[in-house]
């Protein structure tokens, strides 16, 4: 159930209204501004980020709960840092060489990822995936010499395919322990008597994806996604504009 | 009226194998077709032919008047294919977007689309989880969601690729309603399968395929005696001299 978290949930929160370019824009804005945060400002952010959580609709604990794998990984990351920098030791043992600012500059840059994360999981659970293919599309229209329609219909596709890889896999996977691959002991030979399979799969199901594609007109010129903008949108970049001045501030 | 007139249709696999060969055949508008035949009897590769996705190496494929190298998005528009694995179809990454990528592709206006979709989720059953991703939908779900895919393009006529496979009982059933339900609408049907019993009730016209070849063809109480012979078990009920019985019954 946790993992659901990662898809979009309907909903008709304020968050769920937000035009999708708008909330596009705030994440890559917060996330820039975000590089040059410290740890005032990324603690407020942190706040802020646990309350539009909630306010959309989406538990905070839940949201954590989904993410633990990259909180393992952000923790790694601190650890790492705070070994490998150098500056004044933490501990006497010589064994355990951890230093004072490789631990702070750890928790910050773990505490910028878990942030950007934090919101970008409200915009994906807020947001319709074809808003956000749309919203894609809409920005990269303007660059010249970029197929956006067809990029847009990949970002598409590969949301749509990710889980349907997985269950392959989990099949896949399934089918060999029935065999007994837990008996070989070459990790090299489970990958690839694991990966031939999937990787042929998913080329046959691609083919069939592309054949029904085509059965169903799939072109060039498609319908274009209607936007809507109101004054609700430009308040809440204001609001994000402004926050991100008042953490560059702060920082 | 004929929707589908299909002369002298031929094709062979790049390594020179035939797999159809001098089919002639002719759809009436609004009929049940049941196509049946054996693994590898040519079913699949003259449904293709009927949507443009395989063209006509030798012969002629016209649709509704039109042959099909002419005008591929009109044959794509009135013939919608629904493949047998629901799974490698669905594109949209939610139900509603999903049904909406036909329409979308024929760069209909977004109201049409809206209410297109709407009706076609509706007809299918599928209007309350027009919010749900795809891969979360059982395997009948999955179905009519591809079926509802071709129902949003308004196609005049529905081709269906094995469309009872790997569903249960009650997915069968589910799945033969609808597809009873949108002939008795006036659409034009052909369902193409390895197993009569499912289908055959419904039907008015039988063709049999075997090698490539039309082996047999007419109204199912005729023709079903010859599908032994071609690869295809015979319904139960025809072997104990009865008739087959609806599955939604």
């Amino acid at each position: 159930m946790a993992a659901l978290i990662f898809g979009y949930q309907p909903g008709h929160t304020v968050v769920h209204r937000i035009d999708a370019r708008i909330k596009l824009a705030a994440l890559a804005l917060f996330s820039i501004v975000s590089l040059q945060a410290g740890f005032p400002g990324l603690g407020l952010a942190l706040v802020a980020a646990l309350l539009l959580l909630p306010a959309a609709r989406c538990p905070p604990l839940l949201c954590l709960r989904s993410l633990r794998w990259y909180l393992v990984l952000l923790l790694c990351i601190v650890a790492a840092r705070a070994a490998t920098t150098a500056g004044e030791p933490l501990l006497a043992s010589p064994w355990l060489p951890a230093s004072r600012q490789g631990l702070e500059a750890g928790l910050v840059l773990a505490g910028r990822l878990l942030v950007i994360a934090l919101l970008g999981l409200l915009v994906t659970v807020t947001t319709r995936p074809s808003h956000i293919r749309a919203a894609v599309e809409w920005y990269l229209r303007p660059l010249p010499f970029i197929p956006h329609q067809q990029i847009a219909t990949m970002i598409g596709l590969l949301v749509r395919f990710i889980p349907v890889i997985l269950t392959q896999s989990a099949e896949l996977h399934d089918a060999l322990r029935a065999r007994a691959i837990d008996q070989r002991r070459n990790p090299l030979r489970r990958i690839t008597y694991l990966g031939m399979p999937l990787l042929r799969r998913t080329f046959v199901t691609a083919d069939r994806l592309a054949q029904a594609m085509e059965a169903r007109c799939y072109g060039m010129e498609r319908t274009r996604h209607q936007w809507r903008t109101g004054a609700c949108d430009w308040t809440a970049l204001g609001l994000v504009t402004g926050f991100c001045a008042l953490l560059l501030a702060i920082s | 009226m004929d929707i589908i007139k299909i002369s002298g249709l031929t094709h062979r696999y790049p390594d020179g194998r035939t797999s159809l060969e001098e089919i002639d055949l002719s759809v009436a508008r609004g009929s049940f077709v049941v196509l049946a035949g054996a693994n590898g009897a040519g079913k699949s590769t003259l449904l293709k032919h009927l949507n443009g996705l395989l063209r006509p190496q030798e012969g002629s494929v016209e649709i509704a008047g039109v042959p099909v190298h002419q005008d591929l998005r009109h044959a794509r528009r009135t013939v919608g294919m629904v493949f047998q694995d629901a799974d490698s179809q669905i594109v949209g990454e939610t139900v509603y977007d999903d049904a909406a990528f036909g329409p979308e592709n024929l760069h209909w206006p977004a109201a049409r689309i809206r209410e297109s979709v709407d009706s076609a989720l509706e007809t299918v059953g599928l209007g309350k989880l027009r919010d749900r991703s795809p891969h979360l939908l059982s395997g009948g779900e999955k179905r009519r969601l591809a079926i509802a895919g071709v129902l949003a393009m308004a196609s005049e006529v529905i081709v269906l690729d094995e469309p009872f496979a790997n569903l249960d009982y009650d997915g069968v059933r589910q799945v033969l309603a609808h597809i009873v339900a949108l002939h008795a609408g006036g659409r034009t049907i052909i369902v193409c399968v390895h197993d009569l019993e499912k289908v055959l009730a419904h039907a008015q016209r039988l063709i049999i395929l075997q090698r490539g070849r039309i082996a047999a063809d007419g109204p199912p109480e005729q023709v079903v005696r010859a599908a032994e012979a071609c690869g295809i078990r015979l319904p139960a009920a025809i072997r104990m001299g009865g008739m087959v019985e609806s599955w939604l019954r």
